[in-house]
């Protein structure tokens, strides 16, 4: 009965930080899946991506009658995400893994500081900046701030290019790409704080989906665990949608370079581990 | 930027979407649960269930093809039928 507690628990967690962070909490709850129930790690991977599909339908069920996510954005990244994910997943046995993860995570660090910075100073993260009339304009009601945010999607070929470098991690490290979609989104591209998280949790159910089929298909996906941790999944992200909607764009720009700071860390620690 | 009401109506059909694959998906993982707790036999439940949560993307990704198709945005219904066919293609290569 504990276990079962325990894993409806880390699934509420990861629904929290898919529906308001963008991320899909893979990379909360495949160590917790390791260390605390003693999973083996690649039943865990395969348990974490049903987490993450979980996330993304149910954030994103919610977040796009919203306004939030950005349909033509997502489209236009979740091709190189998908194709990222394809090469990363295949070059992953022909490269150096612990300098990669370091490397990885020391890009994390520098981007942590400058979400913490760029959430505090961003040209439109705060209140309407007014949209180019471009095809990729989005706009939403922004009940935190009482007002209706609209914005235009700026540098989209570095965005294509992080997103492409989300998928390339995501098929390396088994990590969602949210944590480099969602800085890329903010801060290439001036998308509004909670815009680039629900576009990113819109787009990490597909990536996630395409891996998952790989994992049912060898038999890696341990369906109890698999299906309590969804259940508990569906519950946080329901926390995490009313989370979003009280608290402004600063905050969320700044709790998500705080979790940028502890997953670089975790990463670190584990490059260094070996 | 397309008309207001559409996009509207649109959002909400693809938001139904991903809350209806959801909340059957949590159904019958539910029920799976509930038959394991009970020690009856629970393994087709339970993947059943996580195979509608799996195919919940799929569908949103061709719904999206055919909306944008509809509005005769052909960039965004070509890039969406480029990422069911990289879906596709990775399950082909990974079941193989």
């Amino acid at each position: 009965m504990a276990t079962i507690a325990g894993l409806l628990l880390a699934g509420a967690a990861a629904g929290v930080f898919g529906t308001l962070l963008g991320l899909g909490g893979g990379v909360f709850l495949i160590p917790l899946l390791v260390l605390v129930f003693h999973i083996p790690m690649h039943s865990a991977v395969g348990a974490s991506l049903i987490a993450v599909i979980a996330s993304s339908s149910a954030g994103a069920s919610k977040t796009i009658a919203l306004g939030f996510v950005n349909m033509r954005l997502g489209m236009s990244l979740e091709t190189m995400t998908v194709m990222g994910a394809l090469c990363g997943a295949w070059l992953a046995p022909h490269l150096p893994a612990r300098l990669l993860i370091a490397l990885f995570a020391a890009i994390l660090f520098v981007l942590s500081g400058l979400l913490w910075r760029g959430g505090r100073s961003g040209g439109n993260a705060d209140g309407a900046s007014g949209a180019k009339g471009g095809v990729l304009d989005g706009e939403y009601f922004d009940p935190a701030s009482g007002k209706t945010v609209s914005y235009s999607v700026e540098r989209l070929p570095a965005a294509i290019g992080a997103s492409l470098a989300a998928g390339i991690a995501s098929g390396l490290f088994g990590i969602g790409g949210g944590v480099v979609k969602v800085p890329a989104l903010r801060l290439l591209s001036r998308v509004p704080m909670k815009a680039a998280a629900a576009t990113s949790t819109f787009m990490l159910g597909v990536t996630a989906a395409s891996s998952a089929v790989l994992y049912l298909g060898r038999g890696d996906v341990p369906l109890a665990v698999a299906g309590t941790v969804a259940l508990g999944v569906l519950f946080g992200s329901e926390a995490g949608l009313r989370l979003s909607r009280k608290l402004s764009d600063l905050t969320v720009a700044r709790i998500f370079a705080v979790v940028m700071l502890g997953i670089a860390v975790q990463m670190m620690r584990r490059a260094l581990a070996g | 930027m397309p008309d207001r009401d559409r996009e509207f109506a649109q959002r909400g059909m693809i938001g139904r979407t991903l809350a209806a694959g959801v909340a059957l998906s949590g159904l019958v993982i539910a029920a799976g649960l509930a038959r394991e707790a009970m020690r009856l036999d629970a393994q087709a439940w339970l993947r059943a269930g996580i195979i509608i949560l799996v195919s919940t993307p799929y569908l949103r990704v061709l719904q999206l093809a055919a909306m944008f198709a509809r509005q005769r945005e052909w960039r965004f219904a070509a890039l969406a039928l480029t990422v069911i066919a990289l879906m596709g293609l990775g399950a082909a290569l990974g079941l193989r």
